[in-house]
């Protein structure tokens, strides 16, 4: 069968589009939907890579606990808390630090959110979920780690699902997201040094 | 259904690698591509139906050129990587080359995989370099048409298709450095000869 639209290709017959959005990160510079900003320490940068497969690079700056990220800059939430999917081809580059990928209520983690987080502190991928600022960590069973994954969060009503390299991992059904949404892509430093973390593909939309 | 356009274009539990798709609509080029014009030379968006994006080379100077690249930004691998172009120009006796595919620099003189179209050669070629060019021919003549110029960079060869037909293979010569996209196009003289590009993809394999 072939499609001669994407709208096709990706929403069946009678049903009228949401909001998606996808990007490769591929190019001379980061597409300008996307706000870089240092959440914590102004030393962080981003940068596209000149590397096969390298995508879009973060460097935070150099206290512990540094965080830089790209997001839509709280100006477009448009992504549901209990009807959405996002997936993040994503890693981290070395040890002493942290990722996460998801939608969020806003860029610097504060509010509602449900994310794919991997921190050098933990033994696992954790699937993360927010409430107002209350949150539950439920652990997968894939060892953290600096390789590129694939992870799929996806909401619903009564629950959020993780699913890294299509593969399920976890299920939170407490302190679920109720705001609207954005795309965040985050890396933070655990140490006193800088830390990187790159990013290849982000898509989400609404169900 | 599958609604994630990544599930489309990549087999489950492997992970995508790079790729990039432009469509090369609305108001401006997209941000992901470096313009580099000689003098005379333009570039824009396309106000006319099926044009996309253009660039003309003007009539000031002898081998004026527009190209785009990612600035030298080499995400895609010289042995495993495939580009896709949907591309023309409009004029075949004035142009010194057309060109369109994957490149370490910002020329033909670098590691590169290109389709190219120049007066010196009948039909549209293949070209793979290393430390110099091979140039094999395909069967399609040089013309001022739209087609989908389809370039594979493989472990042992580079292969060409137009319009979805195997017509050229390079053996020697493969590049064997990281690669970006590049297209350009050049007049032999002050003739103004214009490329448009409707479509763009590249990725990984």
């Amino acid at each position: 069968m072939s499609f001669q639209s994407v709208h096709d290709l990706l929403t069946p017959p009678g049903v009228v589009r949401k909001q998606k959005f996808w990007d490769w990160f591929s190019g001379d510079s980061l597409k300008s939907y996307w706000t870089f900003a240092n959440e914590s320490g102004s030393g962080g940068s981003g940068a596209m890579q000149d590397a096969v497969n390298g995508g879009y690079q973060i460097t935070t700056d150099t206290s512990s606990n540094d965080y830089s990220g790209i997001s839509f800059s709280n100006i477009a939430n448009h992504y549901s808390a209990t009807a959405s999917s996002f997936i993040a081809v994503a890693n981290r580059d070395s040890t002493l630090s942290r990722y996460w990928a998801g939608l969020m209520e806003t860029k610097n983690g504060v509010g509602d959110y449900y994310i794919c987080d991997n921190v050098s502190a933990n033994t696992f991928y954790i699937l993360k979920t927010s409430d107002g600022g209350t949150n539950t960590d439920t652990n997968t069973s894939v060892a953290v780690d600096t390789t590129v994954r694939k992870s799929q969060g996806i909401s619903n009503n009564s629950s959020i699902a993780l699913w890294l390299d299509d593969v399920l991992e976890a299920i939170n059904t407490a302190n679920l997201p109720t705001t609207a949404l954005q795309p965040n892509y985050v890396v933070m430093t655990n140490t006193t040094a800088a830390k990187t973390g790159s990013i290849r593909y982000f898509e989400a939309y609404n169900t | 259904m599958v609604q994630a356009l990544i599930d489309y274009l990549n087999p489950p539990g492997v992970v995508p690698l790079q790729r990039v798709v432009d469509n090369f609509d609305g108001d401006s080029l997209n941000e992901r591509w470096l313009v580099v014009s000689s003098i005379g030379a333009s570039e824009s968006m396309d106000d006319a139906v099926n044009a996309g994006w253009s660039a003309s080379t003007g009539t000031t100077t002898s081998s004026a050129s527009v190209r785009i690249t990612f600035n030298s930004l080499k995400q895609y691998a010289f042995d495993g990587s495939v580009s896709i172009w949907v591309t023309k120009t409009d004029n075949t006796a004035n142009v010194n080359t057309f060109f369109y595919g994957f490149s370490s620099g910002i020329n033909e003189f670098t590691d590169h995989l290109l389709g190219i179209l120049k007066t010196s050669e009948t039909n549209y070629v293949i070209s793979s370099r290393d430390t110099a060019s091979n140039i094999v021919s395909s069967s399609v003549a040089r013309d001022t048409a739209y087609h989908k110029h389809q370039l594979e960079t493989r472990p042992s060869s580079a292969v060409y298709f137009i319009d979805d037909v195997l017509e050229a293979i390079s053996t020697t010569q493969l590049p064997n450095t990281a690669q970006q996209p590049i297209w350009r196009i050049r007049n032999s003289d002050t003739t103004d000869i214009k490329g448009n590009v409707l479509y763009m993809e590249a990725y990984n394999t």
